[in-house]
C-alpha cells in the first residue's frame, strides 16, 4: 500500500492542486470560467490508469491535440474577444494606444528574467507572454513555442489576470504621487460607426503586412470586432461572442487542464514560471505607468498616469482597478473610460509582441 | 549566455516594432478622426431642431427647497413609480395592458406608497402620492411638497 502511494505522490500533489483551482474558481470567483474547467480536467487527469490524456484515443488527449495544438480554439477565443470588444475609447484617444505598447515592456523583462535563471529561449518568450496578461495569447504561443509548459503558462495567466486587483494597486501607488492620482481628463469625444468600422481593417491590413506571423490573432479579434460594428451581422456577432465563446471556453479549460499531468507539471520550472508570472504583471503594470508619465513631461493635455497600468491587457479588469485607485483619491474622478484605450490596445500589442515572438523565434 | 545576448536582440527588436506599430495606428486612429460625419451647420441645426419637435421635461418644486431635498424628492418619486409598475404588473390586465392604468385617475383612484430613500448615509421614509399625470405629493421630514412633472413641445 505504502509502495503504491510512493508511486503516486505526485498524482495526490496534482489532485490537490486541481482543488485548489477549483476552490478559487467556486469560492473566490478567480476567472471561473476558465479555472473551473482546469481545475476539474487537472483532477482527472491525475486519477492513476484513466488513460484520459493517453494518445492516441484517450478523449482528453484528443481535445488537447485537435483543437488547442492546431491553436483552432485560442484563434476563436479570440474572434469571441473580437465581438465583445469596444475600441471607441482607444479610437477616440490615440496616445492610448503608445501606453498599450508600453505594457510590453513587461513581457520583455519577464522574458528576461527568465533567461537568465536559465530557460531556454522559447520557453522565456512563452513565460513574457504571461505579462501580457491575456490568456489566449499566452496558450496560443506557449502551444508553439514550448507547449510542454502550457499548463504552468496558462494557469499563471489567467490565476494572475484575477489577481490584477491585488497586483496592480500597490504598483501604481509606488511609482504615482497623489497630485498624480488625481489629475482629470477631459471627457473622450463621440467615436463615429464610420471610424469604428474603418479602424479593425485597417489595424488588419497594417499589422498583417509587417508582422505576418500576428495575422492569425489579429485577423481573428478584428473579424469578431467587425461583426459586432457594422451592426448588419447582429447574429452572428451574438454566436461569436456568446455561444461560440461559450464553447471555444470549454475546450480550452479542459485542453489546458489534460496538460496538467503529474509527471509533467510537477517540476521546479512550473514554480519559476508562477513566480516570473508576477514579475510579468507587476513589470507591465510599472512599463504602462512610467511611460505615461514619461509622457506628460511632452503633452499639452496631461494624462492620469494610472491609465498605464491598463496597459496590460486583462479587459477589462485593470481598467476598472485603475478606475477604483482613482475613485478612492477623487470620488468626482471618473476615468474608466480613459483606461479601456489602453485596455483593448494591450489586447494588440501582446498580439504584435507575440508575432515578433513567432517571427523570432520560429514557432 | 548566448540565449542571454539572443533575448536582448529580441527585446530590442520586439519593443522596436510594437512600438512602431502601435504608433502608425496611433497615426491612423488620429486620421480616423478626419473620416468621421462633418459637424452640421448652424442652418441645418435649426431646421433639425424644429423637425424633431423634440420634448422638454420640467420639473416645478417650490423655490424654497435645498439641494438635498429636491435630491429626496427626485429620488422619491423614481422609486415611487418603480413600485407603482411592480406591483400594477401583478394584476393581469395591467401587464397586458400597461397603458390602462392611466384611467386609474378617471376612477378617482390615487395611487400612493412608502418608499425608503437614502441620502450620504441618512435613511429616510418618504410618502409619495400620485394625484394626477405628472403630478405628486411628496411628504419628507413632515413637510408636503407639491411636484408636477410637465412635458411640452418646444
Amino acid at each position: 500500500m505504502l509502495e503504491y502511494l510512493a508511486s503516486i505522490w505526485k498524482n495526490i500533489v496534482m489532485i490537490i492542486v486541481g482543488l485548489i483551482l477549483v476552490y478559487l474558481a467556486v469560492k473566490k470567483e478567480y476567472e471561473p470560467l476558465i479555472l473551473l474547467p482546469i481545475g476539474v480536467t487537472a483532477i482527472l487527469v491525475n486519477i492513476p490508469g484513466t488513460g484520459l490524456a493517453e494518445p492516441p484515443h484517450g478523449f482528453l488527449y484528443l481535445v488537447y491535440h485537435y483543437l488547442i495544438e492546431t491553436e483552432v480554439v485560442p484563434l476563436l477565443i479570440f474572434l469571441g474577444l473580437g465581438a465583445m470588444t469596444d475600441f471607441g475609447p482607444m479610437i477616440a484617444n490615440p496616445k492610448s494606444l503608445i501606453l498599450g505598447a508600453a505594457a510590453q515592456i513587461g513581457v520583455f523583462v519577464a522574458m528576461l528574467s527568465a533567461l537568465t535563471l536559465g530557460f531556454h529561449i522559447n520557453e522565456a518568450a512563452s513565460i513574457g507572454i504571461i505579462g501580457g496578461a491575456d490568456g489566449p495569447t499566452t496558450i496560443y504561443l506557449t502551444v508553439k513555442l514550448a507547449p510542454h509548459l502550457l499548463g504552468a503558462t496558462a494557469v499563471a495567466a489567467y490565476s494572475y489576470m484575477s489577481l490584477v486587483p491585488l497586483i496592480q494597486p500597490p504598483v501604481i501607488k509606488a511609482l504615482t504621487t497623489k497630485e498624480e492620482r488625481l489629475i482629470r481628463m477631459k471627457q473622450l469625444r463621440p467615436v463615429s460607426k464610420r471610424e469604428r468600422i474603418i479602424f479593425p481593417l485597417t489595424a488588419m491590413i497594417i499589422i498583417g503586412f509587417l508582422v505576418p506571423s500576428a495575422a492569425p490573432l489579429i485577423g481573428m479579434i478584428m473579424i469578431g470586432n467587425l461583426f459586432r460594428e457594422t451592426g448588419v451581422v447582429e447574429r452572428l456577432r451574438k454566436a461569436a461572442s456568446e455561444e461560440l465563446m461559450n464553447i471555444v471556453t470549454i475546450f480550452l479549460g479542459i485542453g489546458v487542464g489534460s496538460t496538467m499531468q503529474a509527471d509533467r507539471f510537477l517540476n521546479l520550472d512550473t514554480l519559476l514560471v508562477l513566480g516570473l508570472g508576477v514579475v510579468a504583471f507587476a513589470s507591465a503594470t510599472a512599463g504602462g505607468v512610467l511611460f505615461a508619465k514619461a509622457m506628460n513631461l511632452f503633452v499639452k493635455e496631461k494624462v492620469n498616469p494610472m491609465i498605464g497600468a491598463a496597459g496590460v491587457s486583462a479587459v477589462p479588469m485593470s481598467a476598472r482597478v485603475v478606475q477604483r485607485l482613482a475613485h478612492e483619491e477623487d470620488p468626482e474622478n471618473f476615468i474608466l473610460m480613459h483606461a479601456m484605450g489602453p485596455n483593448v490596445a494591450g489586447v494588440i500589442g501582446t498580439a504584435v509582441v507575440a508575432g515578433v515572438f513567432l517571427s523570432l523565434l520560429g514557432g | 549566455m548566448e540565449d542571454i545576448v539572443y533575448g536582448l536582440y529580441v527585446t530590442v527588436i520586439g519593443v522596436t516594432v510594437v512600438f512602431t506599430i502601435l504608433g502608425i495606428l496611433a497615426v491612423t486612429v488620429y486620421l480616423l478622426k478626419y473620416a468621421g460625419p462633418k459637424k452640421p451647420v448652424a442652418k441645418a441645426e435649426k431646421v433639425e431642431t424644429v423637425a424633431e419637435k423634440r420634448v422638454e421635461e420640467k420639473i416645478n418644486v417650490e423655490p424654497s427647497v435645498d439641494k438635498d431635498t429636491l435630491s429626496m424628492i427626485t429620488a422619491s418619486i423614481i422609486a415611487f413609480q418603480d413600485v407603482k409598475r411592480r406591483e400594477l404588473e401583478k394584476i393581469d390586465l395591467f401587464r397586458k395592458y400597461p397603458g390602462l392604468s392611466k384611467l386609474l385617475y378617471l376612477a378617482g383612484i390615487r395611487y400612493k406608497a412608502y418608499v425608503n430613500i437614502s441620502l450620504q448615509g441618512v435613511s429616510k421614509r418618504v410618502l409619495v402620492e400620485e394625484i394626477g399625470p405628472g403630478r405628486y405629493i411628496v411628504v419628507l421630514n413632515g413637510k408636503k411638497h407639491v411636484v408636477a412633472i410637465s412635458r411640452r413641445g418646444s
